[in-house]
């Protein structure tokens, strides 16, 4: 693709960041960033024409501003963590616009042998790994070989963490990343990066938090891998003010035997995209997805997953509700491959969207690419509103038709709370989803 | 209590309800029989409000209020309760979330103040316990998986929780064995009140061997064709419901 005056933007903006970017006095990390920004360049933003976009529209980031898509965030000081977050049990690390913000992050000595770095630190000190943080990496791997908002990641980092964990090594505590956007707009590039040793384990919690009508834009990657018999329990919360953009690539490959839970859910933010990119490597490696939204006002909201079956014997299960109100619009895109190895593969799919209002709109795209013979593979898709009977039930007990409703919503993302990877997240989860219940209808558009 | 003067409804654009009149006074037991399709459960959804049951004519004050003109769940604060023929299953909300919901929207309607969880699961346990419903039972989701019998006894575990002033029973005999009409019939005797009144719809006798009524209405098409004492009852269950179908109200 030719360059387009959008990607020209994004050029300037790299050529007047460049020499402030973490790990900049670095030749090696100069040349993985330059070569980013040339590989963003080639494809643009995607947009419409692409297969896989064909149900969500960027073009909002045209109104970003070039000082904010260098990553000069014009914010607030800092603001307060949200309660339920400060209060979650874990090894707290927290960034501000892109930026390790001490003051708010509480994180203690992992055991020895273990590595919890920040990104910006590591990249600046004679790195010498630069290539496997910054290298085109499962991100930017996709079926049709481009994806240019993780190279653009890539090129733009600033900041996100490394966690190393060598063989046998289990964490007590999840580890909690907040990236929070303090200003009106702005871009950011977190990342963050997992590399889990042979029968180690982890949890991770992500937080992507904005203003309540910040706009801006957070395009975010996790590069995980997790090596044989390892173990990896993840959660992305993303709570972005009603203006705000996301886009967010989680990629993790599975070795043999190993296991990767996961759940995105999603209750902020205008246009927010969340994929998952796992690969099933090993013999016996499985994964679990889920998620969704809760979207209201005008709110779009996708979740797409692309699970690669590249062994045998692996088994993936993917469970995603989105609810729908006044003219929000909710996508998901789920596709399995199994690819010609991965023979007694099983896979299972649930997708359900709940329809509020009539101007709501879910979109259910299932897609499964078999080359194997001997596998099963399983989907389900629904889309329907509130059950009447039961709201007429809830009513005739005297509860009043707005609670019955709220009730009825939240049982219907019942089975998110259930296959909550991450115990420790689960107060900061239901509060958030109880938040969005009680919401003051149609607050900001 | 209850007051219905000629009252009409259809469902679907056909005529249901040609016309009922009926006064139930606090303290009273009224039962309603007729056949299938005698316009029974629509009597008791148009008294609760469900949508799709239009009124066309007549009346219905309860209190004094002018019922048509208060919501479902008005209804139910002000203290009518149905029993459901079919009661619904909703997966996903435990029987005793529902339950504390609805309990307290009530109590805060009458200016009450809320239970709190430990008052709350205290009660639950007593009253599900004259009704031989097990904990596990008031854990699970909302009728979901319930056999017709619990889901019943559930109803009733239901009413004894929120106290209405006017209970309506619809066919709340229908898919109990002898033992579990015995308990259900006994949760409702203990529910009989000099401020309370209900109106028991059932198609059969039975019931009404265990829960007496003061006074029996037999429906037929949309119209209340003969009333009478708990006797005439079991003159139904002799003769069988052609007999009274000429007949008319003033009978």
């Amino acid at each position: 693709m030719v360059a387009t005056i959008e990607t020209e933007r994004f050029s300037r903006a790299f050529a007047t960041a460049s020499g402030e970017l973490p790990g900049h006095g670095n030749a090696e990390i100069a040349r993985l960033r330059e070569a980013a920004m040339a590989r963003f360049a080639s494809t643009g933003l995607p947009n419409r024409r692409d297969e896989g976009w064909r149900y969500t529209d960027l073009r909002r980031l045209e109104r970003l501003d070039p000082a904010g898509l260098a990553g000069r965030v014009d914010g607030e000081a800092a603001g307060a963590l949200p309660e339920s977050l400060a209060s979650l049990d874990a090894e707290r690390i927290v960034f501000v616009d892109s930026r390790y913000e001490a003051a708010l992050s509480a994180h203690g000595a992992l055991p020895k042998g273990a590595r919890l770095d920040v990104l910006s630190a590591h990249l600046g000190n004679g790195c010498d790994d630069a290539d496997s943080i910054l290298g085109p990496g499962l991100a930017e791997w996709n079926g049709a070989g481009q994806e240019g908002l993780a190279a653009l990641n890539t090129a733009m980092t600033r900041d996100g963490v490394l966690l190393e964990l060598p063989p046998g090594m289990k964490l007590d505590r999840p580890i909690l990343v907040v990236h929070l956007l303090s200003g009106e707009a702005g871009a950011i590039h977190p990342r963050n990066v997992l590399r889990i040793g042979a029968g180690a384990e982890a949890a991770l919690v992500e937080a992507f938090v904005g203003r309540p009508g910040g706009a801006g834009w957070t395009n975010t990657v996790l590069e995980g891998s997790i090596e044989p018999g390892g173990r990896v329990r993840h959660v992305a919360m993303i709570r972005h003010g009603a203006n705000a953009v996301h886009t967010g690539r989680m990629t993790m490959e599975v070795g043999r035997g190993a296991n990767y839970a996961a759940q995105a859910i999603t209750l902020g933010g205008r246009v927010v995209r969340n994929e998952f990119v796992v690969r099933l490597s090993g013999p016996g490696a499985e994964c679990g997805l889920s998620g969704g939204a809760l979207a209201h006002g005008r709110r779009h909201v996708d979740h797409t997953t692309e699970i690669t079956h590249a062994a045998p014997h692996t088994e993936s299960e993917q469970v995603f509700r989105n609810v729908a109100d006044d003219n929000a619009r909710t996508v998901f895109q789920g596709r399995v491959v199994v690819e010609p190895d991965a023979q007694k593969t099983n896979a299972r799919q649930s997708s359900r969207s709940l329809l509020l209002s009539p101007g709501a709109e879910a979109q259910n795209k299932p897609e499964l690419r078999i080359f194997a013979d001997d596998v099963k593979c399983s989907h389900g898709a629904t889309v329907g509103d509130l059950d009447r009977d039961a709201l007429f039930y809830l009513r005739a007990r005297g509860i009043d038709e707005a609670e019955a409703r709220a009730l009825l919503t939240r049982a219907f993302v019942a089975d998110l709370l259930t296959s909550l990877p991450v115990e420790a997240a689960r107060a900061a989860v239901e509060e958030a989803v109880d938040d969005w219940l009680r919401r003051t209808a149609n607050e900001d558009g | 209590m209850l007051s219905i003067r000629d009252l009409r409804a259809e469902v679907d654009g056909k005529d249901i309800l040609n016309g009922i009149s009926l006064d139930l006074a606090a303290g009273e037991v009224h039962a309603v029989m007729g056949p299938n399709g005698s316009g029974k459960s629509t009597l008791s959804y148009v008294l609760a409000g469900r949508d799709g049951y239009e009124v066309t004519g007549g009346s219905v004050t309860y209190d004094g209020r002018d019922l048509f003109g208060m919501e479902v769940e008005e209804r139910a604060v002000a203290g009518i309760f149905l029993a459901f023929q079919y009661p619904v299953e909703i997966p996903g909300v435990s029987n005793l979330t529902f339950l504390k919901t609805a309990v307290n929207a009530i109590r805060k309607a009458r200016g009450e103040t809320e239970l709190d969880a430990l008052d709350f699961l205290k009660l639950a346990r007593a009253k599900a316990s004259a009704l031989e419903m097990s904990d596990a039972l008031l854990q699970r989701a909302v009728n979901e998986g319930f056999s017709g019998g619990e889901k019943k006894r559930n109803e009733i575990f239901q009413m004894a929780m929120l106290e209405p002033r006017l209970a309506i029973l619809d066919e709340t005999d229908s898919g109990l064995d002898i033992d579990a009409l015995k308990t259900v019939a006994d949760g409702v005797n203990a529910l009989r009140s000099p401020d309370r009144a209900m109106l028991v719809i059932t198609h059969y006798q039975r019931l009404l061997d265990y829960i007496v009524p003061d006074r029996v209405h037999v429906l037929s098409a949309g119209r209340i064709v003969k009333s009478g004492d708990a006797g005439l009852a079991r003159e139904l269950e002799a003769q069988g419901y052609a007999a009274f179908a000429g007949e008319t109200a003033s009978a």
